[in-house]
């Protein structure tokens, strides 16, 4: 794996027939179709409503009718309820969408029509929380005299986020500027790993002159953690169990941010170049965004949320790299795309690290798939935990410092132990992988999280 | 189908779900058992080379017995553990190491009795233990035979008979000779040395009445070379003697993370500290104790002997093998590498406080007992501190 050379540049996918969107792709309740069997549905059009304001409207990635209303498997959920489209693969846009270029001169938007804006888009905020970026915008003005725009990837094989950062580099700096100065930020920081260095020296040369400030900053897992990130760029730590808004400091993913630009330009009405379109007007079912150009009613494509780059890699891939693959393709479908060298052992939606196992190929991707990582060997080993040599890598090598070993000791036990402050792990694993005994130290550990009354993933 | 290969998906059901992570390294405490194992087996095998026969012997008996003792205790206990719980092979040839090639059967077989059943297995085993088990046995061997394990004079292959030749075979070197420059005369195998560790816990000989009239006369009459410390021509224990093999062994040990840098730092660090500052005791021509403060520091027509004499305090006895190869097991040191530093300072220090101020033999695994014994403090005292607290 490691000594692959998974290509760069993004290339198109060819669209499959069938599409199964799944109608939940957060972590915030399902949306709830609103189509019906046999409606003839264009790219970008609502199929499935929001039903409280946590959730997100769900859109069509691709123009065709409407197959079937049914349930569907992804990585994040075994069955969560999902709406079959029949591409018409005559009309199916195989090809890359066009670039999103923010206009230079427009003032800097106001939060709340950034809000709108992503819940339009239906966006999720691309965390590990797998929140509503809608919400979390709105959470953050006020509160966030920071920003930090990640474009660190969680692990090496995850290249996609990178990928359409390479794509799109000025609409990135421009949106963090405008999310900056919405949020009421004083100061916009924008992360890059310095091994990428066509990567840096672009973005160096595009910050000058802008509110954004380049920090370079090695990728030493987890680093691309928000919580992490806040503490090692602007020296503010996160009490345990919260977010890095407690103290200030919004982190967003740089996909995230290119995401709401081109949720930005396609509901409030600027077309590729730039500029604005003629006099629009929003959908019904819409709020309105006062003194922002509305889009044209029935003729808004919202492409956003739609379709993702996605790294598909391993030895077994006949033609890895990054693809633009729309929401809801099956894992069978995005196989046969790419070739297969040799038997599957293993199909992962996500990276080595962190990454979940498809266990059936009718699962979907959804927004949140950033990587599919396909293994043809897999040491297939059960471990077998043994007694604990009492070695301290666990302790050592945990980012926020907690003791896994002794946290496993009191969840073996039942005992409670919030004075150890479990609230603060991040569940990254380091510690499980690290254990020469094997033992289940990050199950341990969250254990004892939960035990302490803590809300779920960190942010 | 794959347009290109032919081959196909698989089928459904082979596939599982299963969670992160995919893909990890050897499983089991196997990276544990076998890195320990590589590096005892280094510094055993060096004790076989210089020792020969007697050292084989002393090995074999203390591994049949701790591999025996942990049977029976299991046998005891109904437990059965696989292969990776097993400690007692290395505990046995560890222990064995840090004995003489001469010491009797019974010592062996009483010390190796003590480190599996006292040390490892009534003290709840791998992780549980307080105290390091060879250390236990080898300071309890110490106390209940005190006579056979301090000779005058300890016996190392000659050269030509290394490996091969046999210890009783002994013979005197005479005074002006160091082990390499006297001819080997026929039916003599080995030379009788006296270990450098002997040497400085017990009072210098004076014959100026002055610091650098005792470093001299210790450095030019009665040590041998440093370099023979190294090499392990100097004698000591089976795995004690050559120092050079046990820093190969700490190397491996320092590539897989188990022995840290800055714990051997700290503990160089401090035992120069110590002995260069310590006073040491040196006897007059009269007789009288004559204390001589700073030794460190003196210097004799130019020459450093103040520092040579602190070289000698570093690879003396059993303190290279017990930092490198002792203070480096997980169950018995401080968890986080802060915690390892102040035990290493803690081994350092006491080492040759321990040497020079009591002049107890087998000061090195005293110390090592003593830190252990504050490893549950330093842990407490070294916790990290959780991100946000």
């Amino acid at each position: 794996m490691r000594r692959e050379r998974v290509p760069v540049a993004v290339q198109p996918f060819p669209a499959p027939d069938i599409l199964d969107v799944p109608l939940r792709q957060h972590s915030g309740p399902a949306a709830v179709a609103c189509v019906e069997v046999g409606q003839p549905v264009e790219a970008g059009d609502v199929i499935g409503r929001a039903t409280s304001a946590d959730g997100l409207d769900v859109h069509a990635p691709l123009a065709g009718r409407v197959a079937a209303l049914g349930r569907v498997v992804t990585a994040m959920d075994a069955d969560v309820p999902a709406v079959r489209i029949e591409v018409d693969l005559s009309r199916a846009e195989a090809e890359r969408p066009a670039a999103q270029r923010l206009p230079a001169d427009a003032p800097a938007p106001e939060l709340e029509a950034l809000v709108q804006a992503a819940r339009l888009g239906g966006l999720i905020d691309f965390q590990p929380r797998a929140g509503s970026l809608a919400e979390l915008l709105r959470a953050a003005g006020g509160r966030a005299d920071h920003l930090i725009v990640n474009t660190l990837a969680a692990e090496p094989v995850m290249a996609a986020d990178g990928a359409e950062v390479d794509e799109q580099p000025e609409t990135l700096v421009r949106m963090a500027a405008w999310v900056g100065a919405a949020v009421g930020a004083k100061r916009i920081w924008l992360v890059v790993d310095p091994a990428e260095r066509r990567r840096l020296v672009r973005l160096r040369k595009l910050v000058q002159g802008t509110p954004v400030r380049l920090m370079s900053l090695l990728n030493k897992y987890p680093q691309h953690r928000p919580v992490l990130l806040a503490a090692t760029v602007v020296q503010r730590e996160t009490p345990p169990g919260g977010t890095p808004l407690d103290v200030g400091v919004l982190v967003v993913q740089a996909v995230a941010m290119l995401a709401l630009a081109e949720a930005w330009c396609h509901n409030f009405g600027i077309d590729g170049e730039g500029r604005n379109r003629e006099e629009w007007t929003l959908p019904e079912g819409s709020d309105t965004c006062a003194g922002i150009a509305r889009p044209v009613d029935g003729s808004a494509r919202r492409r956003c949320a739609a379709r993702r780059v996605v790294t598909v890699a391993g030895p077994g891939v006949v033609r890895p790299g990054q693809y633009w693959i729309p929401v809801g393709t099956r894992f069978a479908d995005v196989l046969t795309a790419v070739g297969l060298r040799r038997a599957v052992k293993r199909v992962i939606d996500g990276g080595l690290l962190t990454g979940r196992a498809v266990g059936d190929l009718n699962a979907v991707t959804t927004q949140q798939t950033s990587t599919i990582v396909v293994l043809d060997r897999v040491a297939d080993h059960v471990p077998v935990p043994g007694p604990c040599v009492q070695c301290g890598w666990c302790q050592e090598d945990c980012p926020v410092g907690l003791d896994p070993q002794k946290l496993l000791d009191l969840a073996e036990r039942g005992d409670a132990a919030a004075r150890l402050h479990p609230q603060a792990c991040l569940e990254c694993g380091l510690c499980s992988y690290v254990c020469p005994a094997e033992l289940p130290l990050s199950a341990g550990v969250v254990a004892m999280k939960r035990q302490c009354g803590s809300a779920g993933e960190d942010a | 189908m794959s347009e290109y290969t032919g081959i196909s998906l698989p089928e459904p059901g082979t596939l599982r779900a299963v969670p992160p992570p995919h893909g990890r390294g050897l499983p089991g405490l196997v990276p544990i058992t076998l890195t320990f194992a590589l590096a005892v087996l280094l510094v055993a095998g060096s004790g076989l080379v210089l020792f020969g026969w007697y050292a084989f012997r002393v090995l074999a008996i203390s591994v049949a017995v701790s591999l025996l003792a942990e049977s029976v205790f299991n046998a005891v206990k109904g437990r059965s553990p696989s292969w990776s719980e097993s400690h007692a092979l290395l505990l046995g040839v560890l222990f064995g190491c840090t004995l003489p090639a001469t010491a009797p059967w019974r010592v062996v077989v009483v010390g190796a009795l003590i480190t599996i059943v006292l040390g490892e297995a009534l003290s709840g085993g791998i992780g549980n233990y307080l105290w390091h088990p060879v250390a236990l046995g080898r300071v309890a061997v110490q106390v209940l035979f005190a006579q056979e394990l301090t000779p005058e004079r300890w016996p190392v292959l000659a050269p030509g008979r290394l490996l091969t030749g046999s210890l009783d075979r002994a013979s005197e070197l005479t005074p002006l000779h160091t082990w390499g420059s006297h001819v080997v005369p026929a039916g003599v195998d080995a030379w009788l040395v006296t270990p450098t560790d002997d040497l400085l816990r017990n009072v210098l000989p004076n014959a100026g009445s002055d610091a650098a009239s005792a470093l001299t006369g210790f450095i030019r009459d009665l040590a041998p070379p440093w370099f023979s410390t190294l090499t392990g021509v100097a004698g000591g224990g089976i795995g004690e003697a050559c120092t050079a093999v046990v820093l190969m062994a700490g190397c491996v040990l320092l590539w897989r993370g188990f022995l840290r840098g800055s714990m051997l730092m700290a503990a160089v660090a401090a035992a120069m500290a110590v002995a260069i500052v310590l006073p040491i005791r040196t006897a007059g021509p009269d007789g009288a104790i004559v204390s001589c403060s700073l030794p460190g520091f003196v210097v004799r027509e130019g020459l450093p002997v103040g520092a040579a004499y602190v070289l000698y305090q570093l690879t003396a006895g059993g303190f290279p093998l017990v930092l490198i190869l002792l203070a480096s097991d997980p169950s018995s040191s401080p968890l986080t590498t802060r915690g390892h530093t102040f035990f290493g300072l803690m081994i350092g220090a006491l080492t040759i406080l321990l040497r020079v101020g009591t002049g107890v033999p087998a000061a090195a695994y005293w110390a090592l007992m003593a830190a252990n014994t504050c490893v549950p403090a330093i842990n407490r005292f070294t916790r990290r501190r959780v991100l946000g607290t």
